[in-house]
């Protein structure tokens, strides 16, 4: 009872519980999975969109004369070729690594302070060799857009002459203006046609094409967006202060995967970051389904927990009920029996002698107190030695049972039927007149004298004497009755035997 | 008396001062003198090579000595680091005593002396001055030609497609008399693979 009192309910905790955790668990990483999976999903797309641009600044390098470069400083002696933007960006270069980078050198930024002119030769030391520069500056509707960096080494000619003014080098010199002047022409052509293929409208057409992509945007280092699918972004500033996991975003009543990547794709030397949005509702449908299903299993799980429980609860109850009525129940059965038992004979079932005396004592108090009359009977089975003796004990016992049983139904209920001695049954008839009590005993002695008893295979036939007496005004206590009914029985079986007789005083018992 | 003395005291020291710089200058032309009376040291690219395949490969007149510059565009690094390099000052120590019209010793100074399309003179030939890259790994017109194509390169007579043979170039400059540039030729001939011979880390010896 103890047990299962307590440990179920824990066991149960302890189930509802893991199942819960187990299904929650499931959603976790179901969530995680698709989380990844948006991830990879979202590098995929970053990867694209990078190849897709450096394909498209690929394109932009080549009408930005990288061929011409290439010819002009294998074909020419030319040290050093660039183009740069007026910000210090190289947008190009002889030395392709370093396309993207911001230009460092002090000639370049002392003539962008205004230190130096632009469009005239200067000299300096680059990479440990004496050369001559010039920023040549391009223009377009008067506005500076950039500038080549072009240098040649001059080495051998301060060598010659230990002069920077001597006529060779001045010769140079214009050589290298006429070749400035021809990439000028060719520089402003491409610009124009670069300028008609936008960046912002490729990413535009990109985020058309991919269902799913909302917005690719190109931010600078200054948190600015340069370059946009969405026009409408361009020039806005994010405020972020370093690079934000990737997270999911509610933009617009929208549920948005937000990543944001490292990209060197507007300037290599800086921290360019590529954004990327990607519609997550796939994601969030999905995400909302797991979420319900690990909210039912554990619903599921506690309801059937809960019913056990209560089932278990009503049953525990039921049984501790009914084991206590049995448990009384026993206990009142044991008593009685034990009443029982002390009363009664345990071969025939009558009452025994003592209860017998007892009953005896009170009936005739009773009776006596309230006028009532009282008779009783002592029945003696005649020839009862002789039965045990051909028969067996067996065969007497079963008599005695059996004759017992019969003048019990003789009797009515309310007279008292006991084994007072060996083959002697007393018989008290409370509130009966001597001549009804007569007839009972008349009746008795007929019906055991008519009907022998069976036993196994032997019909005995069996008789009785009776011996009657009551109680009159004279007595004082029962024994003097019984001791009259005595001398009747004695004198019945002077008589022949199988014969009621009733006391009278003139009896006389030899 | 005293001004008499104190003249004689000079002379000795003089002719002392005088006598230590000669010897030093002794010791350090020593060499020179040997090499001005010694045979013609070998082109070290004939040498390196052997003479029959030199020849082949000079007769086919493919190969070109292009000068350091040209490599600066893809070995900016190699470029930079060996204008740090002993080798790039070989004209320097010419000049220095006069001998930068000596053949002999511009066999060993400069880049392809002595060969076709190599160094002749500063007038002319300005950008083979020195001991350059191709000094070293051969003429490189064939190898830039090839780069701009495919990645593993090659092309030198001296690269890596013949490492015996860049070993051979060290030993024909460095020479018994030429030979206080290093103890260990392997580990010379290592430090090479860095861009800059001359860092303090160097490319760990790997072969
Ligand atoms: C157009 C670019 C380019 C130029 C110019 C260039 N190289 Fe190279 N070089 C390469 C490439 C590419 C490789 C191969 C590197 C690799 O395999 O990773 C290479 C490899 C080498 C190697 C090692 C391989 C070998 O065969 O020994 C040497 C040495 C070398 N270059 C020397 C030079 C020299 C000297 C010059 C100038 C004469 C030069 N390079 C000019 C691109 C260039
Ligand atoms: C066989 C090649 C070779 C020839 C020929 C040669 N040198 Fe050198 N030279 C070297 C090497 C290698 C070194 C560096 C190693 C050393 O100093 O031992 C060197 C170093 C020097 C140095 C600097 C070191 C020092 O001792 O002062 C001078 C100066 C010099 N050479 C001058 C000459 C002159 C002058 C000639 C011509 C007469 C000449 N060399 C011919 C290979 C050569
Ligand atoms: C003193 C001789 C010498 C000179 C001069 C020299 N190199 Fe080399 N170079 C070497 C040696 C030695 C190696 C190592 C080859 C090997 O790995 O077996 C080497 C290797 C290289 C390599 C291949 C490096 C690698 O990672 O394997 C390149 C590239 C190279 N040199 C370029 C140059 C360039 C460019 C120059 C001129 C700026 C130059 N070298 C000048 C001797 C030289
Ligand atoms: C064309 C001739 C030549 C070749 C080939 C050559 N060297 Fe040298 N090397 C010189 C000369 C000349 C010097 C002396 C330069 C100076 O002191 O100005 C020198 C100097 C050196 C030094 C001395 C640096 C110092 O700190 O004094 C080393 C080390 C060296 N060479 C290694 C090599 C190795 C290794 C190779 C082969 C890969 C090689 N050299 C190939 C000519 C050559």
């Amino acid at each position: 009872m103890l047990k299962l009192k307590y440990n179920t309910p824990i066991l149960l905790l302890i189930l509802v519980l893991s199942i819960s955790y187990l299904s929650f668990f499931n959603y976790e990483s179901q969530k995680k999975l698709l989380l990844t999976q948006m991830k990879s999903d979202a590098g995929d797309i970053v990867n694209s969109i990078t190849a897709a641009m450096i394909r498209f600044q690929d394109i932009k390098s080549t009408m930005n004369l990288q061929t011409l470069v290439n010819n002009v400083s294998f074909g020419l002696e030319i040290f050093e070729f660039r183009y740069l933007e007026p910000d210090g960006i190289i947008r190009n270069s002889m030395f392709k690594e370093e396309i993207g980078n911001i230009y460092t050198a002090k000639s370049f930024k002392q003539t962008m302070q205004g230190e130096k002119n632009l469009k005239e030769f200067f000299f300096e030391t680059r990479d440990y060799v004496d050369v001559m520069a010039i920023y040549y500056p391009i223009y377009r509707n008067k506005s500076l857009i950039g500038m080549i960096d072009l240098a040649v080494d001059v080495s051998e000619y301060k060598k010659i002459e230990g002069s920077q003014e001597n006529f060779a080098l001045l010769r140079r010199q214009v050589d290298i203006m006429n070749l400035l002047q021809a990439i000028e022409g060719s520089i402003a052509n491409s610009l124009e046609i670069f300028e008609k293929t936008d960046v912002d409208r490729f990413l535009h057409a990109y985020v058309h094409s991919a269902e799913n992509i909302v917005q690719i945007s190109l931010i600078d280092v200054n948190n600015t967006i340069r370059i946009s699918s969405h026009p409408e972004m361009i020039g806005k500033k994010l405020n972020m202060r370093e690079l934000p996991p990737p997270e999911l975003v509610n933009i617009e009543d929208r549920l948005i995967y937000r990543t944001v990547v490292k990209s060197g794709l507007l300037d290599k030397s800086k921290d360019t970051q590529l954004m990327l949005l990607i519609d997550a509702s796939p994601y969030a449908q999905n995400e909302q389904q797991l979420l319900q299903t690990a909210l039912v299993t554990s619903a599921i799980a506690l309801f059937f927990a809960l019913v056990i429980a209560r089932a278990i609860y009503y049953s525990a109850l039921e049984r501790s009920r009914s084991e206590k009525e049995r448990l009384e129940q026993l206990v009142k059965e044991r008593t009685h029996e034990i009443e029982v038992l002390s009363k009664t004979d345990a071969l025939t079932g009558l009452w025994n002698r003592g209860y017998l005396e007892e009953m005896l004592e009170m009936e005739f108090k009773r009776a006596k107190r309230y006028g009532h009359d009282i008779s009783i009977m002592i029945i003696d089975l005649d020839f009862f030695k002789r039965i045990n003796d051909t028969y067996g004990h067996m065969a007497g016992d079963e008599v005695l049972r059996h004759i017992s049983k019969r003048i019990s139904d003789c009797v009515r209920e309310t007279d008292f039927v006991g084994r007072y001695g060996g083959e002697e049954i007393l018989v008290i008839l409370p509130q009966t007149s001597l001549d009804a009590a007569q007839n009972i005993a008349e009746g008795i002695r007929v019906t055991i004298a008519q009907q022998p008893v069976i036993f196994e295979s032997y019909t005995i036939e069996v008789t009785t004497s009776i011996g009657m007496s009551h109680l009159r005004q004279e007595h004082t206590d029962y024994l003097t009755v019984f001791a009259e009914a005595d001398k009747a029985l004695y004198f019945a079986k002077e008589q022949g035997r199988n014969r009621v007789v009733v006391f009278d005083p003139t009896i006389d018992v030899g | 008396m005293y001004g008499g003395y104190s003249e004689r005291l000079h002379l000795p020291v003089i002719i002392a001062l005088i006598c230590v710089v000669v010897m030093f200058q002794a010791s350090g032309n020593e060499r020179i003198q040997e090499e001005c009376n010694a045979t013609m040291p070998p082109i070290p690219l004939e040498f390196a090579m052997g003479t029959e395949a030199y020849n082949e490969a000079m007769d086919s007149g493919k190969y070109r000595y292009v000068g350091n510059t040209k490599c600066r565009l893809c070995h900016r690094k190699f470029f930079i680091g060996r204008k740090k390099d002993p080798h790039d000052y070989a004209m320097k120590r010419l000049e220095e005593g006069g001998y930068d019209d000596n053949p002999r010793c511009l066999l060993c100074h400069s880049t392809g002396y002595g060969m076709p399309t190599g160094f002749i003179n500063r007038e002319r030939t300005p950008r083979l001055a020195n001991v350059q890259c191709e000094g070293c790994h051969g003429p490189g017109n064939i190898h830039i030609k090839l780069a701009k194509e495919k990645k593993p390169a090659g092309g030198f007579l001296a690269g890596e497609d013949h490492p015996e043979r860049l070993k051979k170039m060290c030993q024909s400059c460095h020479t018994k008399r030429w030979n206080r540039s290093y103890h260990d030729l392997h580990q010379a001939y290592i430090k090479y693979r860095n861009p800059n011979p001359n860092a303090r880390r160097h490319v760990k010896e790997s072969k």
